[in-house]
């Protein structure tokens, strides 16, 4: 499962084809390094601080409910092969968080202050947040139903990566030309959107080890439930941005069925497991409404410019996936029970499981990003 | 330093800048491994192309004729029914 999660680094490069091709390297770089650079950063300490104290294997036993501190290195106790193997699958979702960011910021943000950030959201941001929820910390025991139940990654990577991608851009500004001296925004047509297309495939590809790998053991029989779900969700997203955009241009707008499709994956990310396959179509559905609303919010009335529209699919869906459990988590797994059940407490604990994930990736990335801004001057060399 | 780029890198794409190189390298002549286009062995190409195209006007098998399907000039054998 853990192969095919990798192979989602090459969907994120791939989508670089909604660039201008003058960037294309540039963008291409970024994915490259988030999987070695981000990898060794989660190598020497981000693994320990997330899953210290979590008991999840062998050598992770030290920690508390705020922050981990065992297994740096993978030496001593976590020197085994189940550890060895669950940090393998752990490293490829920490290295994609970064990737998300990277869509936003493109073709504009300098190398060395991408490196920063990869450096800070694999050692510090996402294993902190990825912590409380995976790592046996607070979010994750709180008192209302099931306590914050995230599958594989709604809010520990899309919601994490997705608002520090607005954060990023916003403090960054627009690229040359994006907007008008009256406000109204331009489209910076990408060079290649045949790459798009493929770069979806490939991630939902790998979006079926994503979700169904995070059972952690290929014998859990739930396995067909969730790859079914991730599917749907997806069709049902693509299908949406189908009909809407044909219904509302005229045309059948290939990146926006892309995204729709994309959106339905972010969304079904947190839900796979707990959900049956008609709240599937219904996550999918509303992920992609969700999305372009969210595309039209931040480019058209916010002014955030999001070349590859990172915020709308994976910040907004994110946020929308985990509240989803609430809703139609059906307590057929993991004893997760919705608002369908009767039952709202379940609800309550992933809306602050969102709203935490929320402002911790917004206060982190303002430190960051507009530290950065003001403490070294908007334009460089 | 800072977070953005410059406006000439913004401009000129970061790839060329930061890269060293663009992602889609525009095929201009041959290049050599030291990076500067051989333009001697260009020149020697074509004084040899010259060279043919002479001999084979020359020819008298050979006749000058417009090829719709090429869309350009080519020296065609000339067909054995004109040659009587």
């Amino acid at each position: 499962m853990l192969f095919l999660v990798f192979s989602m680094q090459a969907g994120f490069a791939f989508l670089g084809g909604f660039l201008r091709q003058k960037n294309m390297l540039s963008y291409m770089a970024h994915c490259f390094i988030d999987s070695t650079f981000g990898a060794m950063v989660f190598f020497f300490f981000g693994f320990a601080f997330m899953f210290g104290g979590s008991k999840l294997a062998p050598g992770l036993e030290n920690g508390n409910a705020w922050i981990g501190n065992d297994g740096f290195m993978l030496l001593g106790g976590s020197y085994d092969v189940q550890t060895i193997m669950f940090w393998l699958f752990q490293m490829v979702f920490a290295t994609k968080t970064v990737s998300i960011i990277a869509g936003a910021v493109a073709e504009r943000l300098k190398f060395g202050a991408y490196l920063i950030y990869s450096f800070l959201v694999c050692g510090l941001i996402y294993p902190i947040y990825g912590h409380w929820v995976w790592g046996g910390g607070w979010l994750s025991t709180l008192p209302f139903g099931a306590g914050v139940k995230d599958f594989a990654g709604c809010a520990c990577v899309h919601t994490i990566g997705g608002v520090m991608a607005f954060v990023g851009a916003w403090a960054l500004g627009p690229r040359k030309g994006k907007y008008n001296p009256d406000g109204s925004p331009n489209a910076i047509p990408g060079h290649n959107i045949a790459y798009m297309v493929i770069g979806t495939f490939i991630l939902a590809f790998g979006w079926f080890g994503f979700n169904a790998g995070s059972t952690l053991a290929a014998t859990d029989l739930r396995i067909s439930v969730i790859a079914t779900n991730t599917f749907i969700a997806a069709a049902a997203g693509a299908t949406v941005m189908l009909f809407l955009t044909w219904s509302m241009t005229g045309y059948i707008d290939v990146p926006y069925i892309c995204n729709g499709a994309l959106a339905g994956l972010v969304a079904i990310t947190a839900p796979c497991a707990y959900v049956a396959p008609w709240a599937a179509v219904v996550i999918g559905v509303l992920a992609a409404l969700i999305m372009r609303g969210s595309i039209w919010l931040v480019e058209v009335k916010m002014k955030v410019d999001d070349p590859l529209g990172a915020v709308a699919v994976h910040a907004a869906n994110g946020m929308w996936g985990m509240l989803a459990v609430g809703f139609f988590a059906d307590g057929t797994y993991g004893g997760v029970s919705g608002l369908i059940t009767g039952s709202g407490w379940q609800l309550l604990a992933q809306f602050i499981g969102t709203v935490v994930a929320l402002a911790w990736a917004f206060a982190w990335g303002c430190g960051v990003f507009f530290y950065s801004k003001i403490s070294y001057g908007h334009q460089g060399v | 330093m800072g977070i953005r780029v410059s406006d000439l890198v913004e401009f000129e794409g970061i790839d060329v800048h930061v890269h060293g190189s663009p992602c889609y390298p525009v095929e201009e002549g041959l290049v050599s491994i030291s990076g500067e286009v051989v333009e001697e062995q260009r020149e020697i190409d074509r004084e040899q192309l010259s060279i043919l195209e002479k001999a084979i006007s020359n020819d008298a098998t050979r006749e000058k004729i417009y090829s719709e399907k090429l869309g350009r000039w080519v020296y065609a054998l000339v067909k054995p029914s004109k040659k009587k």
